[in-house]
């Protein structure tokens, strides 16, 4: 996964993430989206990028799809 | 069947819930109160003459022809314009009438040219048919008198020529043009014997007047008057077949007239019920591209797309793509491998292609055009309502009260229904445009907006949920409707959202760039103005916000208790021809046929158990992803048939760099189109003439595509999909495209109804058709939403990363224009560019003085991404700080400008809005003389030296 990659991922989650953030549990509505929408090795490349530049909220929703995944 | 004109009934049908019973000629016929006799006397079979008459126009009572008898009146009335009485006794041949018909036709036969056995609609022209019926056997006044036979033709437009000697100044035309069309280009000149039809002012000809060569007047016309030049050229057609026209979403049915294996002309069926009889200029007369000579007809291969293209049989070609595809997936795994389907491929095509990727290449890497168009409305239309579809029939608009448009151009983008709307406006329907440009809708003869909102591009959201605050906070909704069918905790999370001062239109006006009153205005019509229908376009979904702007939109329909009847509703209005159907089929690589995700295990083991393969159960790559992943290096293989995603794709540098480092890209299309720069096999495909299938319309309406010929290059594009998956392995055996269907119908709940007889004995049917709904469903959400009660989204303006600045100071939006179908593969090849040979760039007279730039002169428009250059047009149709262009042109591949930035929710590209700057310029950039460079060498052809594909 190139830097530019994960930049474009990073920026898909934020981007998703102020859209989904007056939902009633916004974190849980961004898991749901990047589970319903990415594929699995996009989601991984997310999850290997670690937290920088990431919104809280989709750290969060992060943190959520790596305790569905274990 | 043989060759015969479609029936005409001399008049309009008649809607009434009473009957009236009458008499014609000692038959009893029973009709809806306000039908005509001539009708009444042609549904029983007979046929009273007519000449300026015909079913699809209001009746006129000129020619004096249909003149009839009836007891107990006075004279010879005229049967177009008498209406059955009950009890009526009705003759239509008596001796007195033929006397009055013959004298007629004779003062029109003595002013007409005697050349009928070398006239080109000799045998298909309604003067001889009628000169025959009223049994003219000679003319008492001669031929020596004063005549219009010496006037010249008229043959400046591509498709057909107006020759005034044999017009009898019916004024079918002017009526076509101003009834059906609703373009009022046509008119009567001068007065009496000096009557004349023309198109415009007396210096006009039907190229230069406002005429948009639609064909009504054509279709209209009884004579040889306005006659196709084809007619002229190859002669009367002697078969027809009814078929789906390939152009737009709207899905106009036509009679393919045939010669032979030549198609004549295209004349819209009547009985079509996307397009009740009409068409536009593309599907009526912008079918020549099918035998353009730059069509490829035989197989092509390469092992760099730096060689030149070899010709080789199908079986090399396809032994050759299998091998790439499988030494691909042995080296790199099934997921570096993926199509694309296409929406203007047929339902059975995608659903093949769509198929493949997942039975035969084993991943869910499989997407579709939709995703660069409507993707946001399956997002949207499925969060709020439960599926991804329009509400509504075309035909729901004649009950509209107000329309709402918004980030559409129907009168060029999908002009048919355009025509319709435009009827149900004069007759007194409200309009809001919300648009950044003033449309054609705006202000055109007999049609003014009620109001438009000329928002900034990337304002949709703000605008929306402005009016939602003003509908809210003024008591404006529906909260019966509200209360009855969505969530009511929901409704009033958004309410309490919506209501917030930060959305009202005084606060949001200066983002919007629109007064707010009149957005209040438009608001409280909308709300207050009867039956309310909203359509919407590409302007509306090509944003980052574009589901957001679904969503909202489907939030005020449900706020207004717009949903569920007729004249209401919630319309997409798709792009292209099969854009619903190409979803439909489970081309999105998140979901099955019928919009069910991978992820459902049930739904999997349905295909699993008829296809005996596993599903995998994680969503595939979307194209962009594609592209990433492909400059990544995980992605080695694409199938893709019919899309030019080089032209079409945003950020063009970044689609040819993707394309670039993939191993095996199969591009399957019927030209060497942009995309096959880049492909190492070219599979050549079929054009919709010469394939069996169906389409899906906007109006979620499946129609049969017949193949009215054989297909030049041996296959119709779902046979070479079959062979392409037999030879990586599948053991597929379809021998029809209904044995697909079956298939589709078996594995979707949605069309579950739906099968070939049927469409052949319904003509179309609209999904669903099921137990549930056995007839098909002209309105969704009749008694309660399909996800159970509507839910409102709040959808939070976020404004878009693409800002202007002192380095791009203009926003740039692009759309389509009438003349010209997207990418322009097709309409490029025919004599459609004479409308529209080059992209231009229109701008408004302030920018452009600021700037010293007249219409005419080239420019330089550039964006972060790229720059290329083209003409200015000068215009005050887009608004200070908006410049707009079309990107039907390879030449000027407007989509090197645009960015990667997308929808949040689905990646579809924001085409809509990108920050540029225009500067004058002296010629071509270098980037557009690289790729014509690079696009010439890509297209050479081994042993076919000096007559290599011309770059297009």
């Amino acid at each position: 996964m190139s830097g530019q990659t994960a930049d474009k991922l990073v920026y898909m989650a934020n981007q998703i993430a102020r859209n989904l953030a007056h939902d009633d549990r916004p974190a849980a509505s961004v898991a749901h989206h990047i589970t319903e929408f990415w594929t699995r090795s996009m989601t991984d490349a997310l999850l290997a990028h670690g937290s920088a530049d990431l919104d809280p909220v989709v750290a969060e929703a992060l943190g959520l799809i790596r305790a569905k995944l274990t | 069947m043989g060759y015969e004109p479609q029936a005409d009934f001399g008049t309009p049908a008649v809607n009434s819930d009473t009957q009236v019973t009458c008499s014609i000629d000692g038959r009893e016929v029973t009709v809806p109160a306000g039908t005509t006799v001539m009708r009444a006397a042609a549904l029983t079979g007979g046929s009273i003459p007519k000449l300026c008459a015909s079913d699809n126009l209001q009746q006129f009572g000129s020619c004096r022809l249909c003149l009839v008898e009836i007891d107990g009146m006075r004279g010879t009335p005229a049967s177009c314009t008498t209406p059955v009485m009950p009890g009526m006794k009705v003759h239509t041949q008596t001796p007195r009438l033929e006397k009055l018909r013959r004298g007629v036709m004779e003062l029109y036969i003595s002013d007409h040219p005697l050349d009928c056995l070398t006239c080109s609609a000799n045998n298909d022209c309604e003067l001889q048919d009628q000169a025959a019926a009223v049994g003219l056997r000679d003319v008492r006044f001669g031929y020596e008198g004063e005549n219009h036979l010496d006037q010249a033709a008229d043959t400046s437009n591509p498709y057909f020529d107006f020759d005034p000697s044999k017009c009898i100044v019916c004024s079918r035309c002017v009526r076509a043009c101003d009834e059906v069309q609703g373009t009022f280009a046509l008119t009567i000149d001068g007065r009496g014997f000096g009557s004349k039809v023309s198109a415009g002012l007396a210096s006009d000809s039907f190229l230069s007047s406002e005429c948009v060569s639609c064909g009504a007047c054509v279709q209209a016309c009884p004579t040889a008057t306005l006659q196709e030049k084809a007619v002229k050229e190859i002669g009367k057609p002697e078969r027809s077949m009814v078929t789906t026209c390939a152009y737009c979403g709207v899905g106009c049915t036509f009679r393919a007239e045939m010669r032979g294996e030549q198609v004549v002309r295209m004349v819209p069926w009547k009985d079509g019920k996307a397009n009740r009889g009409h068409s536009c200029v593309k599907g009526r007369f912008a079918w020549g591209y099918a035998q353009h000579q730059e069509r490829v007809l035989s197989p092509m291969i390469r092992e760099t797309i730096d060689q030149p293209w070899r010709e080789v049989s199908w079986d090399e070609a396809l032994s050759y793509a299998a091998g790439e595809f499988n030494r691909i997936r042995d080296a790199y795994g099934r997921n570096a491998l993926g199509g694309i389907t296409s929406s203007r491929c047929t339902n059975e095509e995608t659903f093949l292609v769509q198929k493949l990727v997942r039975a035969g290449f084993g991943t869910n890497n499989v997407d579709t055009c939709a995703r660069v168009c409507h993707s946001p409305t399956g997002y949207g239309l499925k969060t709020t309502f439960g599926t991804s579809a329009g509400t509504q029939d075309f035909d729901s608009v004649e009950d509209s009260d107000v329309v709402l448009v918004i980030g559409a151009n129907p009168t060029d983008g999908h002009p048919v229904f355009a025509s319709r709307l435009k009827q149900r406006l004069r007759k007194g329907a409200k309009l809001i445009v919300i648009d950044p440009r003033r449309t054609d809708l705006v202000r055109s003869p007999h049609i003014e907006a009620d109001f438009h909102l000329p928002l900034r591009p990337g304002t949709n959201v703000a605008v929306l949920t402005a009016l939602a605050h003003v509908i809210v906070t003024e008591g404006l909704a529906d909260e019966a409707f509200i209360r009855e069918r969505c969530d009511w905790d929901e409704y009033r999370h958004w309410a309490e959202f919506v209501g917030q001062e930060r959305n009202s239109p005084e606060f949001l006006a200066p983002v919007i760039g629109v007064d707010a009153e009149a957005i209040r205005g438009a608001a409280r019509l909308f709300a207050t103005g009867g039956n309310g229908a909203i359509y919407y376009g590409l302007g509306v979904t090509e944003h980052s916000q574009g589901s957001s702007t679904v969503m909202a939109i489907a939030n005020l329909a449900m706020a207004t208790g717009n949903i569920g009847r007729r004249g209401v509703g919630v319309n997409p209005l798709r792009g292209q021809n099969n854009v619903q159907g190409a979803c439909d089929m489970g081309s999105f690589p998140h979901e099955l046929s019928g919009y069910r995700h991978v992820s459902d295990a049930g739904t999997r083991a349905l295909f699993e158990a008829e296809w005996g393969v596993a599903i995998d159960p994680e969503p595939g790559l979307r194209i962009p992803n594609m592209l990433d992943a492909a400059t990544d290096g995980t992605f080695k293989a694409i199938y893709i048939q019919g899309e030019d995603i080089l032209q079409s794709d945003p950020d063009t540098r970044h689609v040819a760099a993707g394309l670039a480092a993939m191993e095996c890209v199969i591009v399957h299309d019927l030209f060497l189109n942009e995309t096959a720069n880049y492909a190492h096999v070219f599979l050549p495909g079929s054009t919709f003439l010469e394939k069996n299938g169906t389409f899906t319309n906007a109006e979620r309406r499946i129609q049969p595509v017949r193949k009215v010929m054989e297909p030049l290059n041996g296959f119709e594009d779902w046979q070479v999909t079959q062979e392409l998956a037999r030879a990586i392995g599948l053991d597929w055996n379809y021998t029809h495209p209904s044995e697909i269907m079956d298939e589709i119908a078996r594995l979707t709940p949605t069309f579950a109804g739906v099968n070939y007889q049927r469409l052949d004995e319904e003509g179309s049917l609209q999904w669903p058709v099921n137990d549930q709904a056995p007839d098909g469903s002209p309105i969704m959400h009749v008694d309660g939403f399909v996800r159970g009660r509507g839910k409102f989204v709040v959808t939070d303006y976020v404004p878009t990363d693409e800002r202007t600045g002192p380095r791009f100071p203009l926003l740039l939006t692009t759309g389509r224009i009438l003349s010209q179908y997207n990418v322009g593969a097709q309409t490029r090849r025919t004599a459609n560019t004479v409308w529209h040979p080059e992209d231009v760039l229109e701008m408004h007279p302030t920018d452009a003085e600021n700037r010293g730039l007249k219409t005419g002169e080239w420019v330089r428009l550039a964006s972060r991404s790229g720059e290329t250059t083209l003409r200015v047009l000068v215009t005050d149709r887009v608004a200070p700080g908006v410049v707009y262009t079309t990107f039907h042109h390879p030449a000027t591949q407007a989509n090197v400008v645009t960015t990667d930035y997308s929808d949040w929710a689905t990646n579809c590209p924001e085409y809509k809005v990108t920050a540029v700057q225009i500067t004058p310029s002296n010629g071509p950039s270098d980037w557009q003389e690289d790729y014509k460079a690079q696009a010439s060498r890509s297209r050479r052809i081994a042993g076919h030296d000096g007559a290599m594909e011309p770059a297009e």
